[in-house]
């Protein structure tokens, strides 16, 4: 079997990482805090699908990430950075709130 | 070792002597030593005091090194020193002794800040100088000195008894007996008396039950028997919730550190990677991990809380105590001077068939200890009945009357009763709770005459009691009984008494206190009364204040239930009256095994058992002192506001807390993580010892200013618990965003700048260093707030002004000498571009990862 390169380590590295991140959350979402006695948990796809939009953020940017630094652009990386943080900036304000 | 039970008393045989000789012996007499005299055997005997132990600028030097990896990176660095680079090997001796001194520093400060605080709590003493009583700080005592203590005091020096009445001593504290002690003022002829047998000595430390007694010094501070055998007998406090959490998180900590270091070692020794540059890889990566500063920012933390408090006048004696008082959810208080104004006032006197009738009055003076001049014993009713009297020009009443003896209150009894001579008759007269009394009473009277009491007398004496107690007054009972002369008489004389009437009293709720109640409740504190007090008053007393009341409980009741519905009725109970010091102690164990952080407060001495047991004791500066000493924090102004401004500071401590054991579990862990991984797969360290070890300095001293950061209000609106699992979850979830971004950084590193040779290393190094850096301290501001997003919460002005300076100063590091010796080198243009936006997509990716830890899940 051929040696792993640098490149290789650095897709393991990032995608274990998101993909820890990933389990993590999944399990935590398990293990979330329910509504107190006699309460409902609303569980319809929308709901779930919503509550997974960071994860979903997670996802795409593993993609991103591996895809600037294989071409080793610089300005597309910012470029997607600026993107990426347009959309988390509207994530949460639009879940803002004091808890 | 000595057993407490073999201690001699004393080095002289004052004990031998009778109570004229011992004046003669001590070079003193009854008027007490002169002040100048006072002065003078100050000057030879010291200051009556003990050293006070745990606080030494050396004790707190040594304890920096305690920690274990201090010890073995400083092996490593003797070692790198023979071996390897002497230039590595100093460097990080430098960054290591830097963090001793910064730790050294900020504990030895929060320590003198502490130890000024207790001072502020001072123990008093009666003594007699010049013939005149006073009283005075107990540490200005001299041998010599006359000293009177009474019901509730602290024995402030060793004594030998000169004058007694009925006197009873706790001497737990020194000799391991549970019951009290009576004792004598006669000489006794025991041959080398321990602290057992000598029945006419007064020790340190020891508590007057009953009774009061007045004594000459015999010895001071550290020459008396508790000055001794003080070390032996001290008796640690539990640890507080709080205690328990720092340790349980430390302890995992380390487990992990040292496993990951050792898994570092392993992989990097088996990837043939150079044994010492790996092993102080290891070690500095251990380092980075441990939060070494964690005792020092929670000192820091608690010493700011504490000054916090003192300037609200609370006084936290015991540091470690605030964290426990902010995150109590269950305030048990007494009830007098607390929810009341603490002033009683006779509102009202009457016998069993006329309105003021002067008879009654007249032998409530009479069964008033202030009758012969003394002092009053702090008994707020006497001082009350005699205010009354002065006031109406009755204060002479009872001048053809002389004392002739008298039997003090205690709690078992709960009356009091004198014998009085007028005219050559002797009568008896009693005065206590209305029950305690009438259960005495054989007689009662009629216009001045006794008949035998019967059932109808007894019912409607019952119901006017009762109408009174119901709104909200309290009432004494007054009996009398004439009585042969004797040459002495006990309580067992206080039988077959006539019943003459009753007083009424009334302690008016404080203005304030319906406001703090409901602020307490605001803060999630549930409130409730432990009194000795009848129930109808305790009720009545809460109505007034609209202190919700689902059950009251009577202390007779308590009594008869088993433990495990003991536990269920304390939690439904918010009133439990007439209850004993062990029934309240019991209370607040009951409330503690149900999972609740108990406070109690109190200013008697039946409240100390209670005080002592509480997670959170409190008293007050007027406090009797035995009830001061048991406590941990001591209100200045004995008023609820008070205490809800010291819970809302005692959260705000514990919430500052928080954010570096998280800040040191996220991030700085993510850090340290990833620098392990990829040690394993780069041909050069990711970073070198010493910039691990330099960043972890820098990154300690921008949490240095922490304890000064704004909390969010929502964060002091409920008690907070230490909650591991809650650390965990965060650890798990948050951790690896900055270990995500640190292999961003490394790709970046790697891919675009082609720092991939080990020639090229320390540009590699230098990007990772800023970056690793900047995510690291940066993240504070996302993590110190639940708020989303996160600048809807201002943080602390110096939090501010150290963190982004310390970002600067990393930011300029690599372009200065001290960056070159580090190894560092200058980054390229584009990196900067590339790092602010990396840097604020991470702050943005965490920001939103709280939507989903917080909101989402819950937690």
């Amino acid at each position: 079997m051929a040696a792993l390169g640098l490149f290789d380590y650095y897709i393991i590295t990032i995608s274990f990482s998101i993909a820890f991140i990933l389990a993590v959350s999944l399990f935590l979402y398990s293990k979330r805090k329910r509504p107190a006695a006699g309460g409902q948990v609303r569980t319809s796809v929308r709901t779930t699908l919503a509550n997974f939009t960071f994860i979903c953020v997670l996802t795409a940017l593993l993609v991103f990430y591996i895809v600037t630094v294989y071409i080793r652009s610089y300005m597309l990386f910012a470029i997607g950075n600026i993107v990426v943080e347009l959309l988390l900036v509207y994530y949460v304000m639009k879940n803002r709130s004091i808890h | 070792m000595k057993s407490t039970k073999e201690v001699l008393v004393t080095r002289t045989d004052y004990w031998s002597l009778q109570p004229d000789e011992v004046y003669k012996a001590l070079n003193t007499s009854k008027d007490g030593l002169t002040q100048g005299e006072a002065s003078a055997r100050l000057e030879t005997a010291g200051y009556n005091e003990l050293p006070r132990q745990g606080f030494s600028a050396l004790g707190v030097l040594v304890r920096q090194f305690g920690n274990p990896l201090f010890v073995i990176l400083l092996a490593a660095t003797i070692v790198s020193f023979f071996v390897g680079s002497p230039d590595q090997a100093i460097t990080i001796l430098i960054i290591i002794a830097l963090s001793v001194v910064l730790g050294f520093y900020n504990e030895y400060k929060a320590g003198k800040l502490i130890d000024e605080l207790q001072r502020k709590v001072s123990i008093k003493a009666v003594v007699t100088r010049d013939g005149k009583v006073s009283e005075i700080e107990a540490r200005l005592l001299v041998p010599g000195d006359v000293v009177t203590v009474y019901i509730g005091d602290i024995v402030p020096a060793d004594m030998r008894i000169v004058e007694v009445k009925d006197i009873e001593v706790d001497e737990a504290t020194l000799t391991g007996e549970s019951f009290p002690v009576v004792k004598t003022s006669q000489g006794i002829t025991v041959d080398h008396p321990t602290a057992h047998s000598a029945g006419n000595y007064l020790f340190t430390g020891t508590v007057i039950v009953h009774g009061s007694a007045k004594g000459v010094v015999t010895k001071t501070g550290k020459e008396t028997e508790f000055g001794y055998i003080s070390k032996s007998l001290a008796r640690p406090h539990p640890q507080t919730e709080f205690q328990r959490g720092v340790k349980q998180y430390g302890n995992l900590l380390i487990g992990l550190t040292m496993a990951l270091a050792v898994a570092i070692f392993v992989l990097n020794a088996a990837l043939n990677h150079p044994l010492l540059q790996s092993l102080l890889f290891a070690l500095a990566v251990a380092i980075g991990l441990v939060p070494e500063l964690m005792p020092v920012i929670v000192t820091i933390c608690l010493s700011n809380g504490a000054n916090n408090m003192a300037k609200q006048r609370v006084i936290v004696k015991r540091l470690v105590s605030m964290e426990d008082f902010g995150n109590m959810d269950v305030l048990c208080t007494d009830k007098t001077g607390t929810l009341t104004e603490g002033k009683i006032i006779l509102k009202n006197y009457f016998s069993l068939d006329t309105e003021s009738d002067p008879r009654t009055l007249l032998y409530a003076l009479l069964s008033s200890p202030a009758l012969l001049g003394e002092r009053i014993t702090g008994n707020p009713m006497d001082v009350a009945v005699w205010e009354f009297a002065i006031a109406r020009g009755m204060g002479d009443v009872t001048k053809p009357y002389t004392k002739v003896d008298e039997m003090p209150f205690d709690y078992q009894r709960r009356m009091v009763s004198t014998v009085v001579k007028d005219d050559g008759n002797i009568t008896l007269v009693t005065k206590g709770a209305p029950e305690s009394v009438i259960a005495q009473c054989g007689y009662y009277d009629s216009s001045g005459t006794s008949l035998p009491i019967n059932d109808d007398v007894i019912a409607a004496a019952n119901k006017r009691f009762q109408e009174y107690s119901e709104s909200g007054y309290r009432l004494l009972a007054i009996a009398y009984r004439k009585i042969e002369a004797k040459e002495a008489y006990s309580v067992k004389d206080e039988v077959a008494l006539t019943l003459l009437g009753f007083l009424v009293f009334t302690d008016p709720p404080k203005p304030d206190a319906q406001a703090a109640i409901k602020r307490l409740e605001e803060l999630g504190v549930q409130t409730k009364i432990l009194t000795g007090d009848n129930p109808l008053v305790a009720r009545k007393i809460c109505q007034d204040l609209n202190l919700p009341v689902r059950r009251v409980l009577d202390g007779p009741e308590l009594t008869h239930m088993s433990w495990s519905d003991f536990k269920a009725a304390v939690e439904e109970a918010d009133i439990f009256a007439r209850v004993t010091p062990e029934q309240k102690l019991e209370v607040i164990k009951a409330l503690k095994e149900n999972h609740h952080v108990v406070g109690y407060m109190g200013d008697g001495v039946n409240d100390a058992p209670a005080l002592y047991e509480a997670d959170a004791s409190i008293s007050v500066d007027s406090a009797v002192d035995v009830s001061k000493d048991a406590a941990d924090i001591v209100l200045l102004e004995k008023d609820l506001m008070v205490l809800a401004q010291g819970i809302d500071q005692g959260r705000k401590t514990f919430g500052n807390t928080i954010k570096y054991v998280l800040m040191g579990t996220s991030s700085n862990f993510g850090n340290m993580f990833s620098a392990a991984a990829a040690s394993i797969f780069l041909p050069f360290l990711p970073m070198l010892p010493m910039q691990i070890l330099f960043m972890n300095l820098l990154y300690d001293i921008s949490n240095l200013t922490l304890p000064s950061d704004i909390v969010d209000d929502e964060d002091t609106r409920w008690p907070r618990h230490w909650d591991i699992s809650f650390i965990r979850k965060f650890t798990l979830f948050f951790g690896p965003f900055s270990s995500l971004y640190d292999f961003l950084t490394f790709g970046i590193m790697l891919f675009i700048f082609n720092a991939s040779t080990p020639a090229q290393a320390s540009l590699f190094q230098s990007g990772w260093f800023v970056e690793s850096f900047w995510t690291e301290v940066l993240v504070i501001f996302v993590i110190r707030t639940r708020r989303i997003p996160f600048v809807r919460s201002k943080p602390g002005k110096w939090l501010t002004i150290f963190t982004i300076s310390a970002v600067a100063f990393g930011t300029i590091l690599p372009f200065t000498f001290l960056g070159s010796f580090l190894g560092f080198t200058a980054l390229p243009p584009n990196y900067w571009l590339l790092l602010i936006l990396m840097v604020a997509t991470y702050l943005l990716l965490v920001d939103a990862g709280k939507v989903f830890f917080y909101k989402v899940c819950g937690f």
